[in-house]
């Protein structure tokens, strides 16, 4: 069995979905770097995380440098700022040239915007829906 | 042509007189509801009370392609969405925006937001200037700025060069507190005479600096 590559990715925000996220990857021998301005959000982090954190806040460029960003295979914005995201989304593409660059976008009046510049989206509001959607037709289909 | 001003506070408060007296139709955009109330009672503009990174506030606002769109908040990700969401979405022709972080003004040129207004940028400018226009080596304020210690090298054409202390037209508020000639360093009287290549150390009020520095080095 050929092994898969090893990624470099850095996420931004260390809240419950970013610290989760980079414990599968990490879990999954990828390099990885976790970037929050609180430092004690690391504590969401799983044991078994052994990548690095760093503290600071990543709309400083000095703080995306400090973490090699121009190296990065995959660039994830999951703080829960739809506005910060898209700032650190744009750095990290435009500027850095990030091949993947994926952000979280609360808002999903937003998503145009994130997407006029190819920045691939995770909206929680409507992964919710879809899932209430498949769920009710499910209920609908056994009534049937 | 109106002129939307989003966030900020007393920037947004002066920017938005000064436009109001030139004739201008200013709209506010403000999170801050209290800030917005007070605004409504001072100011002859149109104010409305929201996030002005979310599209639907904008909306609200009529902006139309010819309007001026100026982001004042003090965060550079919420000008970025701002003035992205005028350019793209909106179509607005002209879009400011006020950039906190000097650094970030590169990226906003590179996204195409290229009327920026770098505040820390602005002021490091001119007071770089101020510093660059004479040789000085070192400044440094004491006593919470009342006082100046600058750190100048004499050189080739200052009129101090072969001048006694005590003819050198400094203010009550200067003095010349050391000079240090090839490493021996003393103490001057009013009888001392300055040579190239000495480094004088001197202690003046912030309000005598420029002439003091002028009688040093005879540079405007």
């Amino acid at each position: 069995m050929s092994k898969r590559k090893s990624w470099y990715a850095i996420l931004i925000g260390s809240g419950r979905f970013g610290a989760r996220l980079a414990g599968k990857l990490s879990n999954e021998d990828h390099s990885v770097v976790v970037i929050d301005k609180n430092e004690s959000k690391f504590e969401n982090l799983p044991l078994e995380y052994t990548g690095f954190t760093i503290q600071g806040d990543a709309t400083d460029i000095e703080v995306l440098k400090a973490a090699k960003v121009q190296k990065a295979d995959l660039f994830l914005a999951l703080t829960d700022d739809d506005n910060t995201n898209f700032f650190v989304s744009q750095v990290a593409k435009v500027i850095f040239h990030v091949p993947h660059v994926i952000s979280r976008v609360y808002d999903p009046a937003n998503l145009p915007l994130f997407h006029e510049y190819k920045i691939e989206t995770i909206t929680p509001v409507l992964l919710a829906l879809s899932t209430a959607n498949r769920m009710l037709e499910k209920i609908a289909e056994e009534e049937k | 042509m109106k002129v939307v001003l989003a966030g900020g506070k007393k920037i947004t408060y002066y920017l938005a007189k000064n436009l109001i007296s030139k004739g201008m139709a200013v709209t506010i955009i403000n999170k801050d509801k209290a800030f917005c109330e007070e605004m409504a009672k001072t100011l002859k503009a149109l104010i409305i009370h929201g996030d002005a990174s979310n599209l639907s506030v904008l909306k609200k606002v009529e902006i139309f392609d010819n309007d001026l769109v100026v982001a004042l908040t003090n965060r550079d990700q919420d000008n970025l969405i701002i003035c992205e969401l005028a350019a793209r979405v909106l179509k607005v022709n002209q879009v400011f925006s006020l950039i906190n972080d000097s650094e970030n003004e590169q990226i906003f040129r590179e996204l195409g937001i290229t009327n920026t207004i770098n505040m820390s940028e602005i002021f490091t400018g001119v007071i770089e200037q101020r510093l660059a226009s004479y040789p000085i080596i070192n400044l440094m304020p004491f006593e919470e700025g009342k006082a100046l210690v600058i750190q100048i090298e004499v050189e080739e054409g200052f009129p101090i060069v072969g001048k006694w202390l005590k003819d050198l037209p400094f203010a009550e508020g200067a003095l010349v507190g050391t000079v240090n000639r090839k490493g021996n360093v003393f103490i001057p009287h009013g009888d001392t005479v300055f040579e190239v290549g000495d480094r004088l150390l001197v202690i003046c009020l912030p309000v005598d600096q420029t002439q003091t520095l002028q009688a040093i080095t005879g540079w405007d």
